[in-house]
């Protein structure tokens, strides 16, 4: 009873904030046409690149991936009657260069799809983007967070999107050092190692900020992700590359609204999500939903590194077994060792007498299991 | 106790009658076979010089068998009388015998007529509190009181009126009916307990009713106008038993319909969630009341939006009733008296909201001794103290509520609590004081203040105050009135400080007075006319953003403050054509000017309104920027069938000069309020609505069906992704949109028994249509949809059985129709992440809601005399567990799309909470 106290005390507050229950919900499937095109564009000033990348939007039960939109015209056109066309592949994307860049210039998309239909972009604007200031970590009590530091002293900035790469090299649980190759045993050549792994994804979630608020456009230690405590991440060592761009305030809006009514839902006092409306539109019929957004400007990139050895003490995590076993599979019974589900570690011995070879399942001794690949990328240091 | 008993009167006419013999004897010898008292009276007197003085028709029921030898008198008087209701006293050699009391020496209440009947007797013998308002009460109800000067004309009317009050506390009983018979003529006692009535000159009997309050007559001997104050007991044994007597022939007989009335007894005996009675979840059982999500506080009475309901404490506005995001209202139970919901048959004195009025009052202070109240719930702590200050003139009342889970939590704290904290609290003073019967002063005073940071840094404050103060003066027996001054005052902070550069403060404050007269005026029984004019100031400051901390280089961002004036005048006349027939008309006109200093964007004409298409800027000076005035009809009528049933027609045109905006679909503690001006138009509801309406069973069983059809002009809209909050030109972003509701509200309840609650059946709509100049503007293609309030089927069920005195068993059931949601009917990818695109706005619906509480009410001893009174309830909200569902909602995260469903109180929740009474 007297372990139970102080809990009965947290009814209140459990009451608030755990009672509530979330629960996966499959929504009732709705038949409608949602054939909506999808464009997602962006015309790089500092090269005179353009990439469009054109699909489809299909039904939310539909358990297909979103058809790429082929066979498109598509042209980058300035406000002084350049037009660029950019060349499309089978995977919807469009790509082009040479584009005339000029900064102060406006520039719109306009696309002709397959089945005729024309759909044309607000002209946009070109944002130059300032340098990363400062890519730094921070521990703190959720684990370790990344911040950037960001600042324009012309104050034309204002509104900023980040996405990153990320990778990361860690090992699987177990080191192996022989290979099983044509039905017997080898020692593994040092080229065919599989314990170490670079893995790198890239950001999904929108992330955006804004110094409209404040006297100086300045950006300061703004949490871009927090990495848990235990994440493997962090086992050896981790790296982000950080993209930067600036974005104009209708691009800015039109993030916000769409992280709004795709993210962030789920509180108490959630807005009623709604139609999110973007920059491209029919030229035939203006009620045609048209998804996503066209911008366009400069990218800035900076890279961190966060080795181990720096984290402190209280967020240090070290790889542990888990679920992997060792199991030995005697020489008799080699021809009978699956070697498509494991792999070996080393030899057993009794004595000096080796009666054997030590083995584990493949996801604890490759590390091409976990999804990353065993060459270290160029820029690891 | 219900018996009829003569008035002691008679013991002291028998008394001076009475004559004195010289001494004989005391004892008597003799023989009685089935002997009537007569006989017995006869031998005594014959054998002894005693005289005996009694009422011969009280004692022709006894039959006397007894033999006597030689024996005393008082022995055998006391042998005759054993096992009855008779006493003697014998007093020199007259013995008198009396019935259930022995002799009083004292004399009988007003006896000497000074019509002043709460003279308090001298106490001979040793009579509990109780029996002493027992026998006052007899002696009230057998007295025949003369009502103005006496005089042989008895010709034509006159009126009488008064206040009635609570013998016990000298609290005002409000709702109380005051009613003569023959003919039927009645009234129900205002907020202040004051009751007029017109009635043909002559003996009545008026006949008081009311809730929770024991029945009681008074013999009126009416000459002319005059005044009797009435004191009327509690019903004591049924402490939490729903009672509504007054209300029971209201239902029916009474001119008002769409109205609801809930006495704090009715409400404290309900399941609730979390402990605690709530006033605003007691209203949420009633037959057209919704709330989008479970654990807010926002009502949408018949098919209208949150801000559409006036909630008056007191008669100040309040802005924001809830706590704790709207698992608690603020309004404190142990100061509450009751609570009415006008639905439709708005009368012409209220105004400024479109759907309906919650008038909530509080209790005024006891008069006569000092008593308070209090209870512990797992969240919250309360007490209320009471008292006079002025023994039967002057009186106060001091609330408190708040919770102590902060203190607890500061000591349980785990991690993931580390950054949450809530905590709320709420004060309420009143004085009242009565200068003379014709004048009384009212002094109220209210204020809740809550703060609360959920796992972040960003911490939000909110409070609301109010104050009151009415003067109410009765000029005579036919006309009184009140004056009246209010002061609202609502803001919110909301404070952020994670990251030191950044660190802001964002305020919200609106502030209202109000000042008005009201007068009441009943000419003769068939009229009765209200008049008055108000007028009410707003001063609003939508928004101001300041840094927080000297690191913070946050510009201030102060959006321009708002004022308006809203003045109205009214008057209503009753007028009881036939005593089947009564209709009453109102008709309230209100003008509202909002003023500057202010600067307004002109925007260019024929395109969305939009920053791109901001033309120029207009500077107002103090002066008015835009003003909106009309007329508000208020039409009812009643047609009695019947004697227990009737049928009631009403029409009201309600205007509504402020609004608050919101685009989420609950309400949220950072909603802004904001008057009407040149782009935000006043909103206008007109409201007809038609009622059968039947007792039976000796209006044992109510039964009534009420439809209604409301069109709402100017509902305000907000355009996909608005944003509200310091926003310089949210003209933009607000839509105008229109909406009409409509529904069938069926109701049957039983009130008294050892089983009593209601059952009722809703079915309604409500509907908006927004169909602006340009798509921006147009929401669903400009076609009617559904609002989030739209919960078409709706069935409420309140049962309780009483086991005995002391235990009570409650039971409630809620089901409603799932709310509109927008969900989402399209995926795609952009930049390798799945995004959902959504569908027209509310053409879904969450899953239906369905819920079932009990809670069992266990009261201490009844014991007249102990120092406090005390009850536990013990309830479980959400008896069955079921995962309700709050929101649905859908989510892209890692670069997928999941669906969820959230349900905020998913398991069962006992409570248990103490309450104590002294």
């Amino acid at each position: 009873m007297k372990a139970l106290y102080p809990y009965i005390f947290l009814i209140p507050v459990y009451i608030i904030l755990v009672t509530g229950c979330v629960e996966p919900y499959a929504p009732p499937v709705i038949e409608s046409d949602v054939n909506y095109l999808v464009v997602d564009g962006f015309v790089n000033s500092s090269n005179g690149t353009a990439t469009v990348k054109l699909s489809r939007a299909i039904a939310l039960s539909a358990t297909t991936t979103p058809p790429p939109e082929t066979g498109a015209a598509v042209s980058v056109e300035d406000d002084r009657g350049n037009s660029t066309s950019l060349s499309g592949d089978n995977t919807g994307n469009y790509t082009g260069a040479g584009i005339p860049i000029d900064i102060t210039g406006k520039y719109r998309l306009r696309i002709r799809t397959i089945d005729g239909k024309e759909y044309i972009s607000d002209y946009i604007e070109l944002k130059q983007t300032p340098a990363i200031d400062e890519l730094a970590w921070i521990p703190t009590d959720a684990g370790t967070q990344i911040t950037v530091t960001t600042h324009d002293d012309t104050g034309n900035s204002r509104y900023y999107q980040w996405s990153y790469d990320e990778t990361w090299e860690y090992t699987a649980v177990y080191q192996s050092g022989l290979i099983f190759v044509d039905d017997t045993v080898a020692i593994r050549p040092y080229d065919e190692y599989i314990y170490r792994c670079w893995r790198t994804t890239s950001s999904q979630k929108i992330i955006i900020g804004s110094s409209d608020r404040l006297a100086e456009d300045l950006i300061s230690k703004f949490p871009l992700i927090t990495i848990a405590k235990g994440s493997q991440k962090l086992f050896i060592k981790y790296s982000m590359l950080l993209k930067q761009r600036a974005l104009t305030r209708e691009a800015y809006d039109y993030w916000e609204q769409l992280q709004k009514t795709t993210e962030s839902l789920g509180g108490l006092f959630d807005p009623q999500p709604g139609k999110v409306a973007g920059n491209v539109h029919s030229t035939a019929n203006s009620e045609e939903p048209v998804l996503g957004y066209f911008s366009g400007g400069t990218v800035v990139e900076k890279r961190l590194f966060i080795k181990f050895m720096d984290l402190p003490d209280d967020l240090k995590a070290y790889l542990t077994v888990g679920n992997c076993t060792q199991d030995t599979v005697l020489m008799a019974d080699l021809p009978q060792y699956e070697s498509n589900f494991n792999e070996l570690l080393g030899t057993a011995t009794e004595g000096p007498v080796t009666i054997g070879f030590i083995y584990t399942s493949k996801s604890c001794a490759d590390c091409r299991t976990q999804g990353g690949s065993l060459m270290k990328p160029d820029f690891w240091q | 106790m219900t018996r009829k008993l003569p008035p002691l009167l008679f013991v002291f006419i028998f008394l001076l009658t009475a004559t004195a013999f010289s001494q004989r004897s005391t004892r008597i010898t003799a023989e009685f076979t089935s002997a009537t008292f007569q006989q017995v009276v006869t031998s005594i007197e014959e054998q002894t010089n005693y005289r005996l003085s009694f009422n011969p028709s009280w004692t022709d029921s006894l039959v006397i068998n007894l033999s006597v030898s030689n024996e005393e008198v008082a022995s055998v008087l006391s042998k005759i009388f054993a096992d009855t209701e008779f006493h003697y006293n014998i007093y020199q050699d007259n013995i008198y015998i009396t019935r259930e009391r022995q002799i009083l020496t004292e004399l009988p209440l007003d006896f000497f007529g000074q019509g002043n009947i709460t003279a308090k007797p001298a106490a001979t013998f040793d009579y509990t509190d109780f029996e002493q308002r027992e026998k006052k009460k007899k002696l009230a109800e057998e007295k025949l009181y003369n009502i103005g000067p006496k005089s042989d004309n008895l010709q034509g009317k006159a009126t009488l009126a008064g206040t009635v009050r609570d013998t016990k506390s000298g609290e005002p009983v409000i709702g109380a009916s005051v009613y003569v018979e023959n003919p039927m003529i009645g009234a129900s006692t205002d907020q202040f307990g004051h009751y007029s009535l017109t009635l043909p000159k002559g003996q009545h009997i008026l006949k008081i009713k009311s809730i929770g309050m024991k029945n009681t007559h008074r013999q009126i001997m009416l000459y002319n106008n005059g005044r009797l104050d009435i004191e009327i007991d509690e019903d004591i044994t049924p402490l939490k038993e729903v009672v509504v007597e007054s209300d029971r022939d209201a239902r029916v007989t009474g001119m008002q319909m769409g109205m609801e009335k809930l006495d704090i007894k009715t409400m404290k005996q309900m399941p609730l969630a979390l402990g605690e009675t709530d006033i605003m979840k007691v209203v949420l059982t009633l037959p057209g009341v919704q709330t989008v999500g479970e654990g807010t506080v926002g009502l949408n009475v018949r098919g209208g939006a949150t801000n559409q309901n006036l909630i008056l404490y007191n008669d100040a506005t309040v802005y924001n009733p809830s706590h704790l995001f709207g698992f608690f209202s603020t309004f404190n139970p142990d100061v509450l008296k009751n609570v009415e919901l006008y639905k439709s048959g708005i009368n012409a004195e209220y105004g400024g909201r479109l759907s309906s009025v919650l008038d909530v009052h509080t209790r005024e202070g006891n008069l006569k001794k000092i008593s308070g109240s209090g209870g512990i719930s797992p969240i919250t702590g309360r007490f209320s103290l009471e008292g006079p200050i002025i023994k039967d003139k002057t009186s106060f009342l001091l609330g408190v509520r708040s919770t102590y889970s902060d203190w607890i939590l500061d000591r349980v704290k785990t991690k993931e609590l580390k950054n949450s904290d809530a905590s709320f609290y709420d004060l309420n003073a009143s004085i009242s004081h009565k200068i003379n019967d014709d004048n009384n002063l009212y002094i109220s005073g209210y204020m809740s203040r809550d703060r609360f940071k959920l796992n972040t840094d960003t911490a939000y404050t909110y409070s609301d105050r109010n104050a009151s103060l009415k003067w109410k003066h009765i000029f005579n027996p036919k006309l009184y009135g009140v004056l009246t001054g209010t002061y609202s005052q609502y803001e919110y902070s909301v404070t952020s400080n994670s990251n030191p550069v950044n660190a802001f403060k964002m305020d919200f404050a609106i502030k209202q007075w109000n000042a008005k007269a009201d007068l009441n005026y009943f000419p003769n029984a068939k009229h009765t006319i209200t008049a008055g004019a108000g007028v009410t100031r707003y001063g609003l400051s939508p928004g101001n953003y300041q840094p927080h901390g000297s690191e913070s280089i946050v510009t201030p961002d102060v959006l321009q403050d708002e004022q308006a004036l809203e003045s109205a005048v009214y008057i209503g006349e009753n007028f009881e054509i036939t005593p089947s027939l009564s209709i009453y008309a109102g008709l309230r006109y209100s003008y509202y000017q909002s003023y500057g200093p202010r600067e307004v964007y002109r925007y260019a004409p024929g395109v969305p309104r939009q920053e791109s298409t901001i033309q120029d800027t207009v500077q107002y000076g103090s002066g008015p920027i835009a003003t909106y005035h009309g007329a508000e009809p208020r039409f009812s009528v009643r047609y009695l069938l019947s004697d227990n049933a009737s049928l009631k027609f009403s029409y009201n045109r309600m205007r509504q000069y402020i609004q608050m905006l919101s685009n989420t679909t609950v309400i949220a503690p950072t909603d802004i309020w904001k008057l009407s001006d040149s782009y935000t138009r006043p909103q206008i509801g007109d409201q007809i609505s038609l009622g059968f309406y039947k007792n039976m069973r000796g209006n044992m069983i109510e039964t009534s069906v009420e439809g209604y059809y409301k069109k709402i002009q100017d509902a305000t809209d907000f355009k996909d992704g608005a944003s509200l909050l310091l926003n310089h030109h949210i003209e933009t972003d607000i839509l105008n949109a229109q909406g009409k509701a409509y529904g069938v509200e069926f109701m049957v309840k039983k009130s008294t028994g050892k089983l009593n609650g209601w059952i009722s059946y809703t079915y309604s709509r409500t509907m908006l249509k927004t169909a602006g100049a340009t798509s921006t503007e147009t929401i669903n293609n400009g076609t009617y949809y559904p609002s989030s309030y739209d919960k078409p089927h709706a069935v409420n069920f309140i049962g309780n059985y009483k086991f005995s005195r002391r235990f009570n068993f409650s039971l409630n059931m809620v089901y409603s129709t799932g709310r509109p949601i927008t969900l989402p009917i399209a995926k795609y990818d952009l930049g390798g992440t799945l995004r959902v695109y959504y569908s027209d706005r509310n053409a879904f619906r969450i899953p239906d809601y369905f819920r079932t509480d009990i809670s069992i009410n266990v009261e201490g001893n009844h014991k007249v005399r102990k120092l406090a009174h005390s009850s536990w309830t013990f309830a479980v909200y959400n008896l069955l567990g079921r995962e309700n569902a709050y929101s649905v909602y859908f989510v892209s995260e890692k670069g997928r799309i999941n669906g969820y469903k959230m349900s905020i109180f998913a398991r069962p929740i006992p409570t248990i909470t103490y309450n104590f009474k002294f």
